[in-house]
């Protein structure tokens, strides 16, 4: 395998990191308070993540990247204040309302400045896509966001938390099932990034009741959230083709892309409620139900009835003018439940949740994309190969022998769908690899049940080089997914392993170690999707290796 | 030759006078200094790594008189029990306080439930221990800043900045008419205020009055769910530090889950942090609070060419070392699991009973580390209220010559005792989530 790296990316990784790592930069990364109470602390924290691929891009990949070739140089700055407002209540006049009233509240900031620079000096590829659409990309390899904001009101039993904030609920790790309510920016990274690092804090306002003992169950609480959609109806952002972890599409597809997010009105608001407590000591439960949108948007394709050739009263499509591939974010509601529990014998957490998803939008391509399935009026391949040098596109690769008659938009079907997930958590001692500190393993069996299941179902993602067969989705699907990191060092060497593995044929796997020095963190993650173009198989050719440098301000 | 009787009785003399010399020479008074030119001073007084470290010359003991009486520091809800809990418990099998009548748990238990101690009694070890984890409850709602440092012997390499609460359920009398309904013994929280990366990581813990192990829950930043977590990696090292959860307060681990031994009843050498007691103010009606007029303790680490160890306190504010009786326990854990073999815990034999040393085996029967909590008295300046609390801990790594300090109770580091503010909602799940970011 080549690895072609520019000059000036070795000085920078050969050179700087170590001179950094080891630099009279080494002070003390303590808490940092403004007053000499302690409530008003302040911390932040900058970061560089550089990562290459360990391999050339493969099939609808875009750009042509190759191994070598920087695809990411994400700079991130990231300050946050939380403050406690109790000891101000007893003192400042106008908090008099919250001294009145015995409420308790204190705020919480974050500050986030991002950027990419991979547009601007990485690989050639990534300069022309920008070159290409410089207004999107360049508002997509920056941000300066008021990431976090909200506060906190408690009084009693009851406690709010207003503002733009992250939730999660549910007990799984890696894949969400009832942990959908904020939506994730996977355009940086996808499968490759911590799910939290991809979480985007949506304008909440969430309520808690402390219930308390109900009969046989203890520490009951009554939870609910309302987004209100005329203020925030963000959706997960869609990556631009031709950025690096953009899902692979046809580049005959992009021109007609259009992606359709939710509007700013009420009845897109999420919500959701959830009641949990504790059954004796050891058993952890939760039911919930919450409306919210799915990350990935649905797909059909519409056709422009107004540009259709018509032709002794029919109408047939002769331009792909005429065609959108229109992706949109119906809302979902889900319904569940999760439990965890821990077993003494075994020394082990089980973890269990369970999931309906409600009308789900799915993907099968003779109803998304009827067109391509519909009657056409056949040409002969001297024609066709005409019409292929004209158009520069041949319409036999979208499964044509002619041009499509009265072709109608395509529709999103909706199934019901049952997910489910079994996990364990454990520590153990495995003495001959670490005798001062245990490994922690956690594992976790994902299943996934399509109710009245249509065998067309698939995955919207091409098959390289069809742009219309898709990898099947099946009635039933599950995916394994295991974690394991222990500390060496007195802590400040962490390595970590995490696996995803679908049994029809696609793995994930992600090795990193963190070296902790001072305030510095230095880490470098291996990451990897190999077999099957299936599940998160469709970015199989993004192997990629990532050198994150972090400073600690505090 | 023939040895004869008049070489066996030269013999015994011999070793009489030899026995003598070596107590005679471990003995101290105040004002001596002991480094590693007269090591043989302190030899039995202290344990055998805190000796090592004296005779390597990594560490000087100074020893003095206090200018308080520590038994006169005991919080006033421990001196109340003395008198009517003489009697009262005992420990059943199972290591639980029982009533001594009804063998059955009490519904409370105010203040030291041993007061007595009975040298010949099996179960002598694991009382006193109680007895060290009553006094602390006896003290109220506590709420504790500290840090936690990693200290090479290139000097500090990292800290971890921390709340502590404490919120008991038993001991502290005021908190008899609660309902309880759970047993829970105590409740407290550890919440990681830095570094950035793993701010925001909060753990919870219930432990319960009877033999029941602990309830544990973890908030972590990087999932945003509260978690739950085996309480058997109470021996694991803390975020991979040289101590781990059991280690706190010397020892953290519930009595019932260790056999015990006492091994027995001796004059020793305990450090105390300050020689004089530390103010305290009043907050409110009943919360006390340290102050800024407490000072950081320098540390070798601060102090170019320092001779002793970089864990140590410097010269300049070297530790207290005052003559007490003091009692060694045995302990071995029953968890087959547990990732410490057997224990030494030297206790105060004062009243308060407080773990001073901790001496840890490997299971396989090889020394490691040791584990030190030195003490200070806390006082308004009315003496209305008095208290003796921790001040300095060290878990120190023999093998891999590296320690992990935790840095309290100075003007950046506040504690405050019989706090006020904490309800025991703060400590339900839901209250533990109003914590989380």
């Amino acid at each position: 395998m080549r690895i072609r790296l520019r000059r000036w990316v070795l000085w920078l990784l050969g050179i700087i990191f170590p001179c950094l790592l080891f630099s009279p930069f080494q002070r003390e990364a303590g808490a940092f308070f403004i007053d000499d109470k302690g409530t008003l602390q302040v911390s932040a924290k900058v970061q560089t993540r550089a990562s290459f691929r360990l391999q050339d891009a493969d099939g609808f990949t875009s750009p042509d990247t190759k191994a070598g070739d920087l695809v990411q140089w994400r700079n991130l700055g990231l300050i946050e204040i939380n403050h406690d407002l109790r000891e101000l209540t007893k003192t400042l006049d106008i908090l008099w309302p919250l001294k009145k009233l015995e409420i308790d509240a204190r705020y919480h900031l974050v500050g986030r400045f991002m950027y990419d620079a991979v547009y601007d000096i990485g690989s050639g590829g990534f300069g022309d896509v920008k070159d290409a659409d410089p207004d999107n990309i360049d508002k997509f390899k920056q941000s300066y966001d008021l990431w976090e904001c909200y506060a906190d009101f408690v009084r009693g039993r009851w406690f709010f938390r207003l503002g733009r904030q992250n939730l999660a609920w549910g007990e799984t790790d890696i894949f969400r099932l009832l942990d959908g309510i904020n939506p994730l920016d996977n355009t940086f990274g996808g499968p490759f990034e911590d799910l939290d690092d991809r979480r985007i804090p949506l304008w909440m306002l969430k309520g808690s009741f402390d219930v308390g003992d109900v009969g046989p169950f203890s520490s009951v609480a009554l939870e609910g959230f309302w987004v209100p959609g005329f203020w925030d109806a963000r959706v997960a952002p869609f990556a631009p083709p031709g950025t690096p972890y953009a899902v692979p599409l046809p580049e005959l597809f992009v021109p007609a892309l259009r992606i359709d997010t939710p509007d700013k009105k009420g009845s897109n608001s999420r919500w959701g409620v959830r009641l949990s407590g504790m059954a004796g000591p050891n058993l952890n439960w939760s039911i919930a139900h919450y409306k919210t949108f799915l990350d990935q948007p649905a797909l059909r394709a519409v056709v422009d009835q107004g540009q259709l050739t018509e032709v002794g009263g029919e109408k047939l499509l002769t331009s792909l003018d005429a065609l959108t591939l229109e992706g949109s974010f119906p809302s979902v509601q889900v319904t569940g439940a999760s439990m965890s529990y821990f077993d003494a014998v075994t020394n082990t957490v089980f973890r269990g949740e369970v999931a309906w998803f409600w009308d789900e939008p799915v993907f099968i391509p003779q109803e998304n994309m009827s067109l391509f399935w519909g009657p056409t009026v056949p040409l002969p391949p001297p024609v066709l190969d005409l019409a292929a040098e004209l158009l520069g596109v041949d319409i036999r690769d979208l499964g044509l022998d002619g041009l499509p008659l009265n072709p109608q938009s395509g529709r999103i079907p909706e199934k019901d769908i049952l997910r489910f997930m079994i996990g364990l958590d454990k520590q153990i001692w495995i003495r001959p690899l670490n005798k001062a500190s245990m490994f922690f393993l956690s594992m976790q069996y994902f299943g996934q049940w399509i109710s009245d299941y249509d065998g067309r179902m698939a995955q919207a993602a091409p098959i390289y080089p069809d742009y219309v067969v898709f990898p099947k989705v099946k009635e039933y699907e599950n995916t394994i997914t295991a974690i394991v990191n222990t500390y060496y060092m007195q802590g400040n060497l962490v390595p970590q392993l995490a696996v995803a593995y679908d049994p029809r044929g696609a793995w994930l796997v992600m090795p990193q170690v963190n070296v902790i020095h001072g305030p510095w963190r230095f880490m470098v993650q291996y990451s990897a999707i190999a077999g099957n173009f299936t599940n998160f198989g469709v970015l199989r050719d993004r192997d990629q290796i990532s050198f994150i440098l972090t400073y600690l301000l505090s | 030759m023939r040895f004869g009787t008049y070489g066996i009785r030269f013999l015994a003399c011999l070793c009489a006078l030899l026995c003598l010399a070596a107590s005679a020479s471990a003995d101290v008074a105040p004002g001596d200094t002991v480094d590693k030119t007269n090591w043989e001073k302190v030899q039995g007084m202290v344990p055998e790594p805190v000796l090592n470290y004296v005779k390597k010359g990594d560490l000087t003991i100074h020893v003095v008189n206090l200018e308080y009486d520590p038994a006169d520091y005991m919080s006033i809800y421990a001196k109340e029990s003395l008198e009517p809990n003489r009697g009262k418990y005992d420990l059943n099998d199972d290591g639980i306080v029982v009533d001594v009548q009804s063998r059955k748990l009490p519904d409370f238990i105010g203040g030291i439930p041993f007061p007595e101690i009975d040298l010949n009694d099996p179960k002598a070890g694991a009382k006193i221990v109680t007895n060290h984890f009553y006094q602390t409850f006896s003290q109220g709602n506590v709420k504790i800043r500290d840090q936690f440092r990693w200290i090479g012997r290139g000097g500090l390499e990292r800290v971890v900045e921390s709340n502590f609460w404490q919120y008991p359920m038993d001991g502290y009398p005021p908190r008899k008419a609660a309902k309880n309904k759970n047993k829970v013994e105590r409740y407290s929280i550890i919440q990681i205020l830095a570094p950035y990366d793993i701010a925001g990581t909060n753990i919870l813990l219930w432990r319960y009055r009877d033999a029941r192990p602990d309830s544990t829950f973890g908030y972590i930043p990087a999932i945003r769910r509260v978690r739950r977590m085996s309480p058997s990696n109470r021996s694991d090292a803390f975020i991979g530090s040289d101590l781990c959860v059991d280690d706190a307060w010397t020892f953290d681990g519930k009595v019932s889950s260790f056999t015990w031994k006492l091994v027995g009843k001796k004059e020793g050498l305990i450090p105390y942090v300050f020689k004089k007691a530390q103010p305290i103010v009043k907050i409110s009606d009943e919360a006390v609070q340290t102050t800024r007029q407490t000072h950081r303790l320098q540390m070798n680490y601060d102090v170019k060419d320092a001779q002793n160890a970089p864990w140590f306190p410097s010269e300049k504010n070297p530790l207290a070392w005052v003559k007490r009786p003091v009692y060694v326990v045995e302990l071995t854990a029953k968890d087959p699991y547990y990732n410490y073999g057997k224990m030494f815990l030297w206790l105060d034999a004062g009243n308060p009973t407080a773990a001073v040393f901790k001496t840890i085996y490997d299971r396989a029967g090889k020394y490691w580390k040791n584990v030190w909590m030195a003490w200070t008295a806390l006082a308004t300046e009315d003496k209305s209220v008095k208290l003796l609390v921790p001040a300095y801990m060290l878990a120190a790594d023999d093998r891999t010559d590296h320690a992990t300090m935790l840095q309290g109770l100075c003007e950046d580091f506040i504690y405050t005792y019989f706090d006020d503010s904490q309800t025991e909602r703060d400590y339900s799940l839901a209250g533990f989530q109003r914590l989380s970011k």
